[in-house]
């Protein structure tokens, strides 16, 4: 027994069987996650749904639904993510922006903050662990005192990213091109490297 | 060396030819170019074909036009661009000197 549900494919209300539902949203998060940094993506995907909705309606009958047999149908003809862009070329290309070594964008982590959230934005940056950075400045402190001057001058340096997304941007290397428009407007590349020997001075 | 990489890559350059030909007949709709494509085995599924003319069309090669049709919503009909019949004309001379050379070649041997 499975539920029916109505939903809006192309601007067309089609009936659809829940399983075949979350079938064919499996698939189409596919292909916008293959998409994303496609130029025009969102409407390539259109085009798809689109394509989809007729291929539904050349075989509905009147009072039928769409079962997951007409969902996998539809994405044998249609291809999945991966054959799209093997056989376009697309492929290569996204991968690519992945992949490229980009250079890490230091920002302090205006979701994550004791001050000025600048220990989380080294954390982030290095892939530790916030708690450790904060931690080790604290002792820092302790043992010296100078880094306070070095954390007011890096809270005044560092960039702030208060958006998750500006998360994602440092770990994952590779930003999003919409976030990297949003980070080019504000952003100050600040090595890390000069930050911790500047660190390291203050400490000595 | 993978054979099917190969051929996908000889069926990709010729693939925009095909595409650009079949639009320079006035205007047609996505899903006849897909039959033919088909057809023709240049294409093996769907959804290939979207991405292509998405990016001829951004490249100012092609263009559409939305229409009204008796069954279900308006469909996008495609046509070429002033550039795009250029563009086609010029690949056209293209492909018929390759084919040449290549029969030619392939009949020495």
């Amino acid at each position: 027994m499975n539920k029916i549900i109505k939903i809006n494919l192309a601007g067309q209300a089609v009936s659809i069987d829940e399983q075949a539902y979350d079938s064919l949203s499996q698939y189409m998060r596919s292909l916008e996650k293959h998409f994303v940094n496609t130029e025009s993506g969102k409407e390539i995907l259109e085009d798809i749904e689109a394509r989809i909705a007729e291929l539904f309606f050349a075989t509905l009958r009147n009072n039928d639904f769409i079962s997951e047999m007409h969902v996998q149908e539809a994405i044998t003809l249609m291809g999945t993510a991966q054959d799209m862009g093997a056989e376009e070329g697309e492929e290569s290309e996204t991968t690519h922006v992945f992949s490229e070594p980009k250079r890490k964008k230091l920002f302090r982590d205006k979701n994550d903050t004791v001050f000025g959230g600048v220990c989380s934005g080294i954390g982030a940056y290095y892939g530790l662990d916030t708690s450790a950075v904060r931690v080790i400045f604290v002792l820092l402190v302790l043992l010296a005192g100078a880094p306070i001057v070095a954390y007011i001058v890096l809270w005044a340096v560092i960039p702030a990213a208060n958006l998750k997304i500006g998360i994602v941007c440092m770990v994952m290397r590779a930003p999003f091109q919409i976030s990297q428009t949003i980070f080019e407007k504000r952003q100050l590349t600040f090595p890390v490297t000069c930050v911790m020997k500047h660190l390291n001075g203050l400490r000595t | 060396m993978n054979i099917e990489n190969t051929q996908s890559q000889m069926r990709k350059g010729v693939l925009e030819y095909c595409i650009l030909t079949l639009a320079s007949d006035g205007e047609v709709y996505a899903s006849d170019i897909i039959a033919n494509l088909k057809e023709a085995k240049l294409i093996v599924v769907e959804g290939t074909l979207y991405p292509l003319l998405t990016r001829l069309k951004n490249a100012g090669l092609l263009k559409y036009e939305w229409k009204e049709s008796d069954q279900g919503p308006p469909r996008k009909y495609y046509s070429l661009t002033e550039a795009g019949v250029l563009f086609n004309n010029q690949l056209a001379e293209t492909w018929s000197e390759l084919n040449q050379s290549v029969n030619q070649l392939t009949k020495k041997i």
